[in-house]
């Protein structure tokens, strides 16, 4: 990569590359751990060996690949439309663009922990719900909103059996008790221990179709019980329970060093996600799979006050172009320019080079050959001349008719126009008067008419009136 | 100045140094345009001249001379059907001073 790359690189393709590295950065904080960020890496990795057996030649493989990858992409939406929901139903739209994912809020594992085996001794069944990161509005029916602050003696009063939502399950977010006397989906498996009751089966249906994690107190047998995805285990200890709990809701142990290790993993994926956009951006403006031939107007710019252009040896250049297809084929002939400069030009014969920074091209669109690479521009001085007015007569004047004398006004006009151009001119004259229908004297009048490049001066009107005088013949 | 312009005229002829019919149009049908020039205060032997221009350029110059102490002068083209247009003559002294500029036409 020479360093005339950096040179072809535009403010767009920078803002091109920002704009995409940042949105896929976005997209990995806002679904990372959940089912669609997996699918998505899966449909990534299928894309690029498509285009790997592509670029090889393998023509069945590339379009299998190809239809998977676009079948792969609609499935995901409509498979995990729910997850997706979630994702930006839990967000909003400060945090969807630059905050971070709000995730599994911290709950208070110690007071959960202590409450739920303060249960399990006294033999009071339960079952506790913390979501994950999906949206459990479909699965979860009922409940009482409660909006309580965690603490061991509110989760063990709500599950004491005197108390009428002690029946059902309360849900857990962060530190708050959202809503207790829930009623949860249950699970039609068939091999789970006959001993266990509806709140096994509940907990069990739940976790099995989401990633909550559901804790159950087993009533009869003072028993504390975890369901997560489709295993239910024992809990043995306070302990085992807050740090299952903890490994739930993503806490760290050490704050500090958590912290720390979610910034470095930050930075790597934002690198990450740079060298990618960047890597495809690449990919597809350097590609040179196509050539064009295109003729362009050459712009002749910042001209002095006070010179004109007489004539040049070129009006448009013919540019080579090489781009990626579907860059060259979406080439405008607006989007393409050339210029010079002739802000330093003086009057007289002026040579310019033509190269590639005056030629001004879209993004993604590399100039390989150009003819002419150099324009000759005559230049000259404006300048402003004064000049009599002299009438063109027309037609012929009827017998026994003469005109004998003409007034003018105004007889002399200001003129402007390039130097070389008025120093040849003598006369302005009118546009052609008729002398037919002239039978006496009188007025009339008559425009100038000016060469081209030649323009009135400031202040001049564009009328001539003509007083003419007619004498009989002798 | 050696000598004066006191008039000048275009006309379509001259009777015994006397310019006939003054006009600044000429009908093409005419024959002759003449461009008629007269002097005073001519204290020697001196060169004029009367360059004729249609629409700026430059169609016939023609050298005229002075006697003193009082001269007329003339010169003249003749009128073709390709000369219609406007015309003018410029007099001039021997250093190309204009003297004085003549404007007419030539039409139908």
């Amino acid at each position: 990569m020479s360093i005339d790359f950096f040179y072809t690189i535009h403010w767009q393709d920078v803002v091109d590359i920002a704009l995409n590295s940042y949105i896929l950065y976005r997209l990995y904080t806002l679904f990372r751990g959940t089912n669609t960020f997996r699918v998505l890496i899966g449909i990534a990795c299928l894309w690029f060996i498509q285009r790997i057996s592509s670029s090889m030649g393998f023509l069945v493989t590339s379009w299998a690949l190809q239809g998977i990858t676009a079948a792969a992409a609609l499935i995901i939406i409509v498979v995990f439309r729910n997850e997706i929901r979630s994702v930006f139903q839990t967000q909003n739209w400060q945090a969807l663009f630059w905050g971070s994912p709000k995730g599994a809020e911290h709950s208070d594992a110690d007071q959960i922990a202590d409450a739920l085996f303060a249960l399990a001794e006294k033999r009071i069944g339960a079952i506790l719900v913390f979501p994950g990161k999906e949206d459990l509005s479909e699965l979860i029916h009922g409940g009482i909103p409660w909006q309580g602050t965690v603490s061991t003696e509110m989760i063990v009063s709500i599950f004491w059996p005197g108390n009428p939502v002690h029946d059902g399950a309360a849900v857990i977010i962060g530190n708050q008790i959202k809503t207790v006397g829930s009623i949860l989906p249950l699970t039609d498996r068939t091999d789970l221990p006959s001993h266990w009751g509806t709140r096994h089966r509940a907990a069990a249906g739940l976790t099995e179709r989401s990633d909550a994690l559901a804790v159950i107190v087993s009533e009869e047998r003072g028993r504390v019980m975890m369901s997560k995805g489709t295993v239910i285990s024992e809990i043995k200890t306070p302990r085992e329970m807050k740090l299952t709990l903890q490994s739930h809701l993503n806490i760290q142990e050490s704050p500090e060093k958590g912290i720390q290790s979610e910034k470095f993993r930050k930075a790597m994926v934002a690198v990450l996600s740079f060298v990618l956009v960047a890597s495809a951006w690449v990919g597809l403006s350097r590609g040179r799979d196509t050539l064009i031939s295109l003729d362009v107007p050459i712009h002749y710019q910042n001209l002095r006050t006070g010179i004109e252009i007489v004539e040049t040896s070129a009006n448009t250049v013919r540019l080579q172009l090489s781009g990626f297809s579907t860059l060259i084929n979406a080439v405008r002939p607006d989007q393409i320019a050339i210029k010079i400069d002739l802000g330093a030009a003086e009057p007289g014969n002026n040579t310019f080079q033509i190269n590639a920074p005056n030629v001004s091209l879209p993004p993604g669109i590399a100039l390989t050959g150009l003819s002419p690479s150099r324009v000759e521009v005559l230049l000259d001085a404006v300048t402003t001349r004064t000049l009599p007015v002299q009438v063109d007569w027309t037609g012929k004047l009827r017998d026994g008719l003469s005109l004998t004398a003409v007034r003018l006004e105004p007889s002399v006009l200001a003129v402007k126009g390039r130097t070389q151009l008025l120093d040849e001119l003598k006369t302005v004259y009118t546009e052609k008067v008729p002398l037919d229908t002239i039978t006496k004297s009188g007025s009339l009048e008559a425009k100038p008419v000016l060469e081209d490049a030649v323009r009135l001066g400031e202040g001049q009107k564009g009328t001539i009136i003509v007083h003419y005088e007619v004498t009989q013949r002798n | 100045m050696r000598y004066a312009l006191t008039s000048a005229v275009m006309c379509e002829g001259i009777q015994e140094e006397i310019p006939l019919n003054p006009t600044i149009v000429f009908s093409v049908g005419h024959g002759n345009a003449y461009c008629w020039s007269a002097f005073d205060q001519i204290a020697q032997k001196e060169i004029i001249y009367h360059f004729w221009y249609r629409k700026d350029r430059l169609v016939a110059s023609i050298k005229l001379v002075l006697q003193p102490p009082r001269w007329a002068t003339y010169s003249s083209i003749r009128l073709r059907d390709a000369d219609k247009g406007p015309w003018r003559v410029d007099i001039t002294d021997s250093d190309n001073h204009v003297l004085k500029t003549l404007r007419f036409s030539i039409s139908d």
